[in-house]
């Protein structure tokens, strides 16, 4: 059991090797072993992952075949780029962040599902893939009481898969699918290594906002940690960190994708705010390599089959006609509740003020306001605007007096925790701005 | 660090310190101790020996449905329907549903699973009860 789960470890770096691979080489020294191409290595690990599930359908072919490609992908890997390779010294924040790894994976194994949405939706697809040993409509995903059927599958197809791995089903086990989430994160957050006031308060926001999402099994967790990520990843790229970085922001987007529906949201919302600034003039785009952009689309493929499979199994999925958004346009109460409970959520709150001051000091005190910080924030509102939308047409409870209330009470609270995530990246990344021209300035004192 | 061309050893004050602090707080009796304590010597051995077995942590899931589960797999049941009481009761169905499969419900089986006081359908006769939960069998 213990072997089957070290494994893994290795399994979705092999995995995920194609972009040390594909860049070999030509990744700049500085680049060499960063925490944007280990996470882009292990992002696209994942995503390839989900991808093979889905498009084999059946776990022990996908898993047989999977292991083959990492074997080889990482083996081919490892020899191209040998003359980086260098005997780990793990030391001051890469320790601290291998001790927070080993604390967090400890706290999800030894901790059994107990969250409402992880034991009825992610990890209970998780077993049917399982006990059916494939993943198709007939599993049983058309039964009535099949909770959101048609949600993406990348978490409970790495559930049936260390299910698989070790031969049985429990309430522990299957939840390493969470703790193999964990390292794109925590690789995010050691990208802030050299400026310590952006790292503490990374740190501080990574764990403050996901908090029990970290550890229960839904997914909002996650999401809003990959959403912050991205967003880190996308303003280094900004930055000039290169194609890694680059790689890295499209992995952590590709594994949004495979958690939950609302990583549709997130592409939207980044996808407006670039345009937005494109347009503005305030954005310029470094060029990739032509190897970086050939693997661009690599880790949204899990995310297209899955849409793709949905549509071809005619799975049940939830419309929301805008007509209820026209009728709840005319209720002053409504959309005070929505207001309250999304726009005024203390997470929001914080995170909005924390952006706010970040963007004005960084106006103050750097050369200006870093496009990374502006396009993590307005990403932010952005997504803040959809979820009204979303509560605004939300069809559930719309016959029912006060379902949009409890609907508002359970659902609104998890859903803006991306929200504030990329807002608190945003204050992030303007703090750095701060700190990098602080350091110059001592440096280039007397 | 270096004081006066000695040098003191930091990393070994720093986790005597650290044990000594847990000492302290294992021993001082406070809520957070006796929390602390219960991790320790209950909840994590608990944990770590469910951890590596078939179906560990289903402790967590409300009475009733444990109940359900038992009587389940106790009588080898393949598949079954609910009562419309239960089926109505999102609550206590979904969680018994989820954590009972692979035994799947379905509306032609002949183990029937309700609430103890609920009457059965005609020609159905109680198995067992447990726990507020009964399984029948019917025709």
């Amino acid at each position: 059991m213990l072997a089957a789960l070290s494994l893994s470890w290795l399994y979705v770096a092999g995995l995920g090797a194609a972009p040390a691979l594909a860049l070999g080489p030509a990744v700049p020294d500085k680049e060499r072993g960063s925490p944007h191409l280990l996470a882009a290595v292990w992002s696209f690990g994942l995503c390839i992952n989900y991808a093979l599930a889905l498009a084999i359908g059946r776990l022990g072919p996908a898993l047989a075949l999977g292991a083959g490609l990492a074997l080889l992908l990482g083996l081919a890997a490892l020899w191209r780029n040998r003359s980086w390779l260098r005997p780990p010294r793990p030391a001051g924040p890469v320790a601290l962040a291998l001790l927070l790894l080993v604390v967090l994976a400890a706290a999800i194994l030894l901790d059994p599902l107990n969250d409402w949405d992880a034991r009825i939706i992610w990890f209970f697809q998780g077993k049917m893939i399982f006990f059916a040993g494939e993943i198709s409509p007939g599993i049983g995903l058309r039964l009535p009481a099949v909770v959101h059927p048609d949600y993406p599958k990348l978490v409970p197809l790495l559930a049936a898969e260390t299910a698989a791995m070790v031969g049985f089903w429990n309430e522990y086990l299957p939840k390493l699918s969470l703790v193999l989430l964990l390292p794109v994160p925590v690789l995010a957050l050691l990208s802030l290594r050299q400026r310590p006031l952006s790292l503490a308060l990374a740190s501080f926001g990574f764990v403050a906002i996901p908090w029990q999402f970290i550890n229960n099994g839904s997914m909002d967790g996650y999401l809003a940690l990959y959403a912050g990520a991205a967003a880190l990843f996308l303003a280094d790229w900004l930055d000039g960190a290169g194609d890694s970085a680059l790689l890295a922001a499209a992995g952590a987007l590709g594994v949004a994708g495979g958690l939950k529906l609302e990583a549709e949201i997130l592409y939207l919302a980044f996808g407006l705010a670039a345009s937005a600034l494109l347009l503005a003039g305030r954005l310029r785009l470094p060029r990739p390599s032509p190897a970086a952009l050939l693997l661009l689309p690599l880790p949204f493929a899990g995310f297209v089959l899955w849409r793709a499979l949905v549509w071809h199994w005619s799975l049940p999925v939830e419309h929301h006609p805008l007509e209820t958004a026209l009728m709840r346009l005319s209720q002053p109460h409504a959309l005070r509740l929505i207001a309250e409970r999304v726009l005024l959520d203390p997470r929001v709150v914080v995170a909005a003020l924390l952006a706010a001051g970040g963007l004005i000091l960084s106006r103050r005190c750097s050369a200006g306001l870093p496009a990374g910080a502006v396009l993590a924030v307005i990403a932010g509102l952005v997504y803040l605007a959809a979820l009204c939308m979303v509560f605004l047409v939300y069809r559930g409870g719309r016959d029912i007096p006060g379902g949009l209330e409890m609907e508002l009470a359970t659902a609104a609270g998890r859903l803006v925790r991306t929200a504030s995530a990329l807002l608190l990246v945003g204050t992030v990344v303007a703090l750095r701005e701060v700190e990098r021209w602080g350091a110059l300035g001592r440096r280039s004192g007397p | 660090m270096r004081a006066g061309g000695r040098s003191w050893p930091i990393a070994p004050a720093a986790c005597a310190g650290a044990i000594g602090a847990l000492l302290l707080l294992l021993l001082s009796g406070t809520p957070l101790s006796v929390s602390f304590r219960g991790f320790l010597t209950e909840r994590l051995p608990r944990n770590l020996a469910e951890a590596g077995r078939p179906g560990g942590g289903e402790r967590r899931l409300p009475d009733p449905v444990r109940a359900a589960l038992g009587l389940l797999r106790d009588h080898d049941v393949a598949a079954y329907r609910v009562s419309r009481r239960l089926g109505f009761d999102p609550g206590l169905w979904l969680p018994t549903f989820a954590a009972a499969w692979p035994i799947r419900p379905d509306e032609g089986a002949s183990w029937y699973l309700a609430f103890s006081d609920e009457a059965l359908p005609a020609g159905c006769r109680t198995v067992e009860r447990r726990a507020g939960m009964q399984l029948a069998r019917c025709p």
